[in-house]
């Protein structure tokens, strides 16, 4: 059953960065877009088991910190070479400057 | 005639030139060729998390799938003897079998081959190359034996630190006065030492093999300084030497590495060489022999476009990573004695050194620290020497400065 889960204040994330967020033992992340747009994403690249969150954003897309696979975060698609299998994305919603993700 | 396009060498980078061959839409053959008896697998685990695992397993790069849906004809268990330049045919032997195969164009990625050490001719020890290199190294790695680590390099520690994860006792020869001194920077390195020492590695510096002897299921040996260690497996890691015999042969130049341009391409218009096995003109840096996954990577991309006419030269900065223990090192750029250092501390274990040229260009930045952590930083830090920007030394002694602000 999906439900709401508070994941930060919406100040916790830089424009064009990421946030770790754990939850229930997954861990998922969070991305303020350049244009002032929240996203959510698996917080592990589908590669091998390496934090997304330690990656460097620009624009669309989260680069992996391990061996710079690329995903677009607002689609999760895996933009090629190292990462072929896509990260799975979550729906999310801002109220009161706290960001939720559904899971 | 259709075209047919042969890449010796299945490594990291021969299999990554052939699927990209596939990408950039090239619909002629595409052989591949390898020695090794397994479909392409990655290296890099092979001195870390894969000795680890209950089992070992080879990660592969690719599926046997995947090789068939991109039409790759893969030759496994496959060596390719001879290049006939004039005629543009190679020699391939599978099983003592020969046959002869017509290229239009040729690869060369194959790759390096650990460099021997002669004071050890005769004794039984171990070099890291191949998945079965592992299988073999792996057998020796447990508690109660006491594994000698000879060479202080990358490959070296890192074994250094799985052995230790499994139990053994460890020591680690290391000829110069310090670890790693061409690849990483003094701070780093004494990090990185101090870690190895908290795990109980001894760390034996200015360390030459005088004599090596064997006894009942022990060998001795003899060390510079003095030292009588005595062990259960030696592990040589000093290097590598690239494989070049068979371009050599085919009276292609070598100089450490098969010699191509700065488009990858040898004095032969048909022959390009890649990878490990290579000395390249790197657009910035003059000639290089790089042995990282990434640079294989990319070179094996480039390559593959080149093959097809593109005339791309290859410009990135070097880049690399390691691990060790729970620690992660990633270096972007190439450490040099005479460069600027200035150092950022970021925690107890955790630190960034970074390197200016005599006119105050970043060149380098090489960081430590948990997992992925200094990744980020390391990561912006490549775009800023790409982009061969000019940074005031006390913005990046500053830990609190985000360096993403210094890109816009
Ligand atoms: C144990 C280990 C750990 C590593 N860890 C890291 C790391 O953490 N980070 C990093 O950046 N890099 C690391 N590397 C380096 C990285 O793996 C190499 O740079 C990369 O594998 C080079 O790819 P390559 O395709 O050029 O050569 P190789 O991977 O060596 O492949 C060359 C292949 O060609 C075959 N071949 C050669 N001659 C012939 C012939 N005549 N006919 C048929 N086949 C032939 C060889 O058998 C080999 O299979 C590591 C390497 C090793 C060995
Ligand atoms: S772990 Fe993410 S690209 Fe390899």
């Amino acid at each position: 059953m999906s439900q709401w889960i508070e994941a930060c204040v919406t100040d916790d994330i830089d424009a064009e960065d990421v946030l770790r967020f754990d939850y229930g033992g997954h861990s998922y992340a969070v991305y303020h877009s350049p244009e002032g747009e929240f996203y959510a994403t698996d917080g592990l690249c589908t590669h091998e088991k390496v934090q997304l969150a330690d990656g460097l954003v620009m624009d669309n897309i989260i680069e992996c910190p391990k061996h710079n696979g690329r995903f677009n975060y607002k689609t999760g698609a895996a933009l090629g070479a190292t990462v072929c299998v896509n990260l799975k994305t979550y729906p999310v919603k801002v109220e009161n400057n706290t960001l939720y993700i559904q899971v | 005639m259709t075209e047919r396009i042969v890449i010796v060498g299945a490594g990291e980078c021969g299999t990554r030139a052939a699927f990209a061959l596939r990408e950039q839409g090239f619909s002629g053959e595409i052989a591949l060729i390898s020695e090794e008896h397994q479909l392409p697998y990655e290296r890099p685990p092979l001195s870390k998390q894969a000795l680890l695992e209950p089992k070992l397993e080879p990660y592969y790069i690719a599926s046997a799938q995947q090789f068939d849906a991109a039409r790759i004809q893969l030759h496994l268990a496959s060596k390719v003897t001879a290049i006939q330049r004039e005629l543009q045919v190679i020699t391939l032997e599978t099983n003592g079998k020969s046959q002869a195969l017509a290229y239009s164009k040729l690869l060369l990625a194959t790759g390096a081959s650990p460099r021997k050490l002669p004071t050890l001719m005769g004794i039984d020890c171990y070099y890291l190359r191949t998945f079965e290199d592992a299988q073999r190294i792996r057998l020796g790695l447990k508690a109660g034996k006491h594994i000698v680590m000879i060479g202080g390099g990358l490959i070296g520690l890192e074994l250094a630190a799985s052995a230790r994860q499994l139990g053994a006792a460890v020591t680690v020869v290391e000829a110069d006065s310090r670890i790693l001194r061409r690849a990483i920077p003094a701070n780093i390195a004494a990090a990185l030492a101090k870690r190895h020492e908290q795990a109980g590695v001894h760390l034996i510096y200015n360390g030459t093999i005088q004599r090596a002897y064997q006894d009942k299921n022990k060998i001795n040996l003899v060390v510079k300084t003095g030292v009588e260690l005595r062990a259960d497996s030696v592990i040589v890691a000093i290097g590598t030497t690239p494989n070049v015999n068979l371009a050599q042969t085919a009276g292609l130049a070598v100089d450490n590495g098969i010699v191509v341009n700065e488009y990858l391409q040898t004095a032969d218009p048909h022959i390009y060489a890649a990878g490990d096995c290579c000395n390249f003109l790197h657009a910035t840096q003059g000639r290089l022999r790089l042995e990282t996954w990434r640079s294989a990577q990319q070179q094996g991309n480039l390559a593959a476009n080149n093959l097809l006419g593109v005339q791309q030269p290859y410009s990135a900065v070097p880049w690399f990573w390691s691990d060790q223990y729970e620690l992660g090192l990633q270096v972007a750029g190439l450490t040099k004695p005479e460069h600027q250092r200035v150092v950022r501390y970021l925690s107890d274990n955790s630190l960034i050194e970074f390197e200016l040229d005599s006119t105050g260009h970043l060149v380098m930045a090489a960081g430590l620290g948990v997992a992925t952590a200094v990744a980020k930083a390391i990561r912006i830090a490549e775009l800023l020497i790409a982009k061969k920007a000019k940074v005031a030394p006390q913005l990046l002694a500053d830990p609190n400065l985000n360096l993403k602000k210094l890109l816009k």
